[in-house]
């Protein structure tokens, strides 16, 4: 955890915002160094990824902490919440496998789609006062806006 | 600020935390525009880092049924 409050600050100084995440993925700025984009989408999902697994592991704690035979019911909550976004987080992992030139272009699209529900499960969750990763997931969420902007109704072909 | 500055900024923080996330590696190895390292990297599977968490969420969920 020690080592994450690091990686906000890094991810802070990373937050060259809008104009260099275009330089990343090679769309503005030239004057900026070459970025692989793909790395770059590889530590996004993985970063994300440890937030969704200390999350649920987060409310798996809530869970276990209520009165004996009340635990399957806060934990269901959980199932419920956490479950059905992993499957985003998957696809985008799986574009970042292949990476062909559609998944380069699907990529910011899956990867929106999954911040959309996972802000949307942080919400949830927090209602159920679940100590969330706060610095995982910004740090996450960091990393997936360099991409936000490149999906477009256009390009918006993975996502649903 | 440019993305070299970026880099050296990154490169000072994460020199006193060498635990810090493998993460962190793939962003310096992208913004070193690290081909190579970025070649080389293990497919990402995410459904098997995940795959732990889900079954333990399933299983208490469904503890009472």
């Amino acid at each position: 955890m020690r080592a994450l409050t690091k990686l906000a600050t890094i991810f802070g100084v990373l937050a060259v915002g809008a104009a260099c995440a275009g330089a990343l993925l090679g769309c503005a700025q030239p004057t900026s160094p070459g970025v692989d984009p793909h790395a770059l989408a590889y530590g996004a999902v993985e970063t994300l990824s440890s937030a969704w697994v200390d999350s649920a592991q987060a409310c798996l704690v809530v869970s276990q902490a209520q009165p004996a035979g009340q635990e399957h019911v806060v934990a269901a909550q959980c199932e419920s919440i956490l479950d059905p976004i992993r499957g985003s987080l998957i696809m985008a992992g799986s574009a970042i496998n292949t990476w062909t030139v559609a998944d380069q272009a699907n990529f910011p699209c899956l990867l929106k789609q999954f911040v959309t529900d996972f802000e949307d499960a942080e919400i949830a969750l927090q209602a159920m006062q679940v100590t969330l990763p706060v610095q995982e997931i910004n740090a996450g969420l960091a990393l997936a806006e360099t991409f936000l902007p490149q999906c477009t109704v256009a390009s918006d072909a993975g996502a649903q | 600020m440019n993305a070299s500055l970026a880099l050296q900024l990154i490169q000072a923080l994460v020199s006193d935390f060498p635990e810090l996330l493998k993460g962190v590696k793939d962003i310096i190895a992208a913004i070193e525009g690290n081909a190579p390292a970025a070649a080389t990297q293990p497919p990402l599977d995410v459904a098997g880092a995940t795959q732990a968490a889900d079954d333990a969420l399933h299983a208490l969920a469904n503890s009472n049924s």
